[in-house]
């Protein structure tokens, strides 16, 4: 059961990471060259449909992500096992309120 | 079962890190700050849809300058994350294999990191 677990969280890290870089780029190709960018522009950019539905799943990505990354860090750094649950739980929170917080915020443009 | 005769040397001021050590642990340090900037992006992010007004509020707020240092470092931090990453995912598929390969590759890393913030500032577009 552990294995799997690792396994799955290897797969989700590299997962993860490919689809927030070439996200990366999509944005970069999408704003480098932008003559004009107002309040207008901005909030037709993340309201069009395609937009939006790569931002959901970007979200979700990044907090995957940002989960196992940090998860990792806090593992190798971190050895008291109670200060190390504190630091986890409190990272777990974070990030989850972070995106739900963002998640309305995409929906609701 | 620890090895109680191992050397231990952790003089963080005398360890010599070789460039796949450094490129490694920026990545880690990009990581984690570009973790505990994600709550302040998310509320960039929030204010600059609500309204025209709340969207001049949040263009004013990036332009202190306080902020510009930070988002340099959002900057750097994004740079050198993409670029480590990449280079993982080159040394997993075996694009990158021996010692020669690593090191350079970690050089290029660190300097390409570098370089897009430094590209950025000089192109005046931040």
């Amino acid at each position: 059961m552990k294995r799997i677990d690792g396994l799955g969280a290897w797969v989700w890290q590299r997962l993860s990471a490919l689809y927030l870089a070439v996200f990366v780029i999509y944005l970069i190709g999408n704003f480098l060259n932008l003559d004009r960018f107002d309040h207008a522009t901005w909030v037709a950019w993340v309201s069009h449909p395609v937009n939006n539905i790569l931002m959901i799943i970007g979200f979700c990505m990044l907090v995957v992500h940002a989960w196992i990354g940090i998860k990792d860090v806090i593992m190798d750094y971190i050895h008291p096992v109670v200060v190390r649950a504190v630091v986890m739980m409190l990272f777990a929170l974070i990030l989850l309120l972070c995106l739900v917080w963002a998640l309305r915020v995409v929906l609701m443009v | 079962m620890r090895n109680q005769k191992r050397p231990v040397f952790l003089n963080l001021l005398q360890i010599k890190l070789p460039p796949t050590a450094i490129a490694s642990i920026l990545h880690r340090v990009a990581g984690v700050f570009l973790i505990l900037l994600f709550p302040f992006l998310i509320y960039m992010f929030d204010v600059s849809l609500q309204d025209k007004a709340s969207f001049t509020q949040a263009v004013q707020l990036i332009n202190q300058p306080l902020v510009v240092l930070l988002l340099y470092g959002l900057l750097w931090a994004i740079s050198h994350h993409f670029f480590a990453g990449l280079r993982y995912f080159l040394i997993d598929f075996d694009v990158i294999c021996g010692k020669q390969a690593a090191r350079f590759s970690a050089v290029i890393v660190v300097i390409l990191g570098l370089l897009i913030p430094v590209l950025v500032a000089l192109g005046g577009k931040l």
